[in-house]
């Protein structure tokens, strides 16, 4: 059996005229991305082997592994590739409950209240991200409002270190790009037809067996979207790390961008940038992996 | 106590029959004879699975059930029958507990359910688009219900999955997948895990709409012989008067969320008592007539200038209106002319017409004629002299006085408005 595609064994598809055509719609795109992504990380992986000497770039033209040698070698900068991990892990598992709940709640309301989540979910998206992390600042420091409003309630023993905290990175972090998740989770809830929902319930399905059995492997592809959106953004947010925690921030891209434009350490900065990248992308490798051997993701089709 | 009798009614899951299906029946009979009705007025009475009572249900001020009332037996096959947008799937709906009605209530087995959730109805549905987990294989759908219950160990399972799958006849699929597999197989999937939790009330909302027209008869066939094989009660929802006529015990006519009419489907047939149910179940040529005069039984009918002697309804009055119903089949066409053939006692009318239509079908002939201001279509079976009308020819309609349906009993038109 093959992955039934849709065509029947016996007809004999168009695809060279629509390769064609689909490489004619393609064609500034992958102009756009050649351009702007490839050639720059090709760039950067080679500026990421030359030696520092002091220039920016390097030597050009030498090659050696003592950028990557000195970051693999040092605690320092593992420890600090393990805090960026931690910190796009933890905020993914938050955006991704949060958000479910949020888009499991919308998907099954309608009217005046969906409008009101709905815009609520998705403002942070327009307003301007430093405003919004300023925000947090305020309701983080010491000082703070927010702070002394809880205090003077009795919830808290204040005034408390709140703002440098990998906590407060985290719940920032979830904040700025809970809104993509919601978007992404609330659309795929929406596509699970209403009826295989009741037919589960009908056989004897609690809502917990529901959410387990039915609802998390149908929606499994969007889950595993946003969790990679959520996961990169994170990992790779600057912003956050340096208005919420301040310069001294133990995160890689904040060492990518002290490498790059206070020390003007080019080979550092792109071999910082490229394990960052390595990272990323083999853990959402195993991510997607993972999900798809627990729902056995292309052996079946949407009926 | 709810609880305790759902836990003493999920014995274990031994047989295809449940236990008490199978004490009912003869041992070793097999299914009860087909002129055997399952459904007789006192059982249903005394052992009814469900118990609808002046249920009602507005969507947004919209009334789309209006103090409904339905009552199934222990082992009935009862059809719900009726237009699109009349109120099926919402009833069907507030059976399995996925609506709560506005008011009224829902009893199963004799127990007010309306606030029991749908997990604990111990019902089995199949939905118009069969509703199968795309991501689970056949064993795995089927035994969906089993596991969420948790009963039986996996080689319980494997056994009633294969059971199952005998049942529908799809023996061997239990590793496919549902994209893998024909509508048709999905439909006895879905039937199969809707069956496996050996449910008291089956619900069907329009299982074999979705299925091509030689495939909905092979069905409608197969859930026929299920339902005698296992004795679930069933009600199924239809807008098919062919499917309610060749499955059900019974079935109730629906229009405008109220049900016009609930009879066994010879009954229905026979004596559909209102226009609507007389055009919905079957065909018919409705026309309204005047009462010319009432004697000893029978009434002279006028329609326009066509005059018929039938059995008089007892509602007619001399001078009043009377509306009748004739069957395509049930009419005869002649040749212009013709003597009636001795037994006209038994003839109500011979009304002189016109061919209009004519409509071959292999082994019947529909034709349309006109007579007098009324459109008349007639079914005939092909004559022994192999006669046939032709378009524009004169002929004469034969009606007997076995044809002549009387419809709007008062009641039933107060009903009905
Ligand atoms: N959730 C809902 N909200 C608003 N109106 C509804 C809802 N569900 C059903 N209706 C309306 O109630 C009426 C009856 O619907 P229902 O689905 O019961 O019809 P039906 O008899 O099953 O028809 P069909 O044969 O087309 O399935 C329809 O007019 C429909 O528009
Ligand atoms: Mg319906």
């Amino acid at each position: 059996m093959t992955s039934a595609g849709g065509v029947l064994p016996g007809e004999t598809p168009p695809r060279r005229r629509l390769r064609l055509g689909w490489f004619a719609f393609l064609a500034p795109l992958l102009f756009l991305l050649v351009v702007f992504f490839v050639i720059p990380l090709i760039d950067l992986l080679s500026v990421s082997f030359a030696p520092f000497t002091g220039g920016p770039r390097g030597e050009a033209g030498e090659f050696t592994l003592a950028n990557y040698a000195k970051i693999l070698g040092d605690p320092f900068y593992l420890q600090m590739m393990w805090n960026s991990v931690q910190l796009g892990v933890y905020s993914t598992v938050f955006a991704l409950l949060i958000g479910y709940a949020v888009a499991f709640y919308l998907s099954r309301t309608s009217g005046w209240e969906r409008t009101l989540i709905s815009v609520a979910c998705i403002l942070p998206i327009f307003v301007n991200v430093i405003v919004g992390i300023l925000g947090w600042y305020i309701l983080l420091l010491p000082f703070g409002v927010f702070q002394q409003a809880l205090t003077a309630l009795g919830l808290i023993d204040g005034p408390l270190r709140w703002l440098r905290s990998f906590w407060a990175l985290v719940a920032v972090l979830t904040w700025e790009h809970l809104p993509f998740a919601i978007l992404i989770l609330v659309s795929s809830l929406q596509h699970v037809p209403a009826d295989k929902i009741a037919a589960a319930r009908i056989a004897g399905a609690s809502n917990f067996q529901i959410l387990r059995t039915v609802l998390l492997p149908l929606t499994m592809p969007g889950i595993v979207a946003s969790a990679i959106l959520v996961f990169s953004l994170s990992v790779s947010s600057y912003l956050v790390p340096i208005l919420i925690a301040g310069p001294r921030a133990q995160v890689i891209p904040l060492s990518i961008f002290s490498f790059a434009s206070e020390l003007l350490n080019w080979p550092m900065a792109s071999a910082l940038a490229f394990l960052l990248l390595i990272v990323v992308a083999v853990i959402t490798y195993a991510f997607i992996a993972l999900t798809n051997r627990l729902t056995r993701r292309g052996e079946w089709e949407m009926v | 106590m709810p609880s305790t009798k759902t836990a003493a009614l999920r014995s274990p899951l031994t047989g295809l029959a449940r236990p008490d299906t199978q004490a009912r029946q003869a041992p070793g009979a097999g299914a009860p004879a087909l002129n055997e009705p399952r459904s007789s007025a006192p059982e249903a009475a005394a052992r009814p699975i469900l118990r609808m009572h002046n249920v009602s249900k507005s969507f947004q001020a919209l009334p789309v059930l209006k103090d409904l009332n339905l009552q199934i037996a222990e082992g009935e096959f009862l059809t719900l029958l009726g237009p699109s947008g009349c109120g099926k799937s919402t009833s069907l709906n507030i059976v399995a507990g996925l609506l709560a009605p506005d008011t009224g209530t829902v009893c199963l087995r004799g127990i007010i359910a309306n606030d029991l959730p749908p997990q604990r109805r111990r019902l089995g549905m199949v939905f118009q688009s069969w509703a199968l987990f795309p991501h689970m294989s056949v064993a795995d759908n089927i035994a969906y219900g089993l596991r969420m219950a948790g009963t039986g160990d996996k080689t319980t399972l494997r056994r009633r999955v294969g059971e199952m799958l005998d049942l529908v006849r799809l023996p061997g699929t239990e590793t496919k997948f549902p994209s893998q597999l024909s509508g048709g197989m999905q439909q006895r999937v879905a039937l199969a895990r809707a069956l496996v939790t050996e449910p008291d009330l089956l619900l069907l909302d329009e299982p074999l709409s979705n299925l091509d027209a030689a495939l909905r008869k092979e069905m409608q066939v197969e859930l026929k012989r299920i339902h005698e094989r296992l004795g679930v009660t069933t009600l199924l929802v239809t807008h098919s008067q062919e499917e309610a006529l060749v499955m059900s015990d019974r079935i109730a006519v629906m229009r405008g969320g109220r049900i016009e009419r609930i009879d066994t489907p010879m009954n229905v047939y026979a004596d559909p008592r209102t226009s609507f149910v007389c055009t919905f179940v079957g065909d018919a040529n409705v026309l309204t007539a005047r009462v010319e005069a009432l004697s000893a039984g029978e009434a002279k009918l006028a329609i326009g200038p066509l005059s018929l002697v039938a059995p008089a309804a007892p509602w007619w009055r001399e001078g009043g209106e009377a509306v009748i119903a004739l069957r395509p089949e049930s009419l005869a066409i002649a040749a212009a002319g013709s003597q009636p053939g001795g037994a006209d006692a038994a003839e109500a009318g011979r009304w002189s017409a016109k061919v209009t239509d004519r409509i071959f079908k292999g082994s019947s002939i529909t034709y349309e004629l006109s007579a007098g201001d009324a459109q008349i279509h007639l079914l005939a079976l092909p004559q022994p002299d192999g006669r046939v009308f032709r378009r524009g020819e004169a002929a004469e309609i034969v009606v007997p006085k076995a044809s002549v349906i009387a419809l709007n009993a008062p009641e039933e038109t107060e009903a009905g408005t």
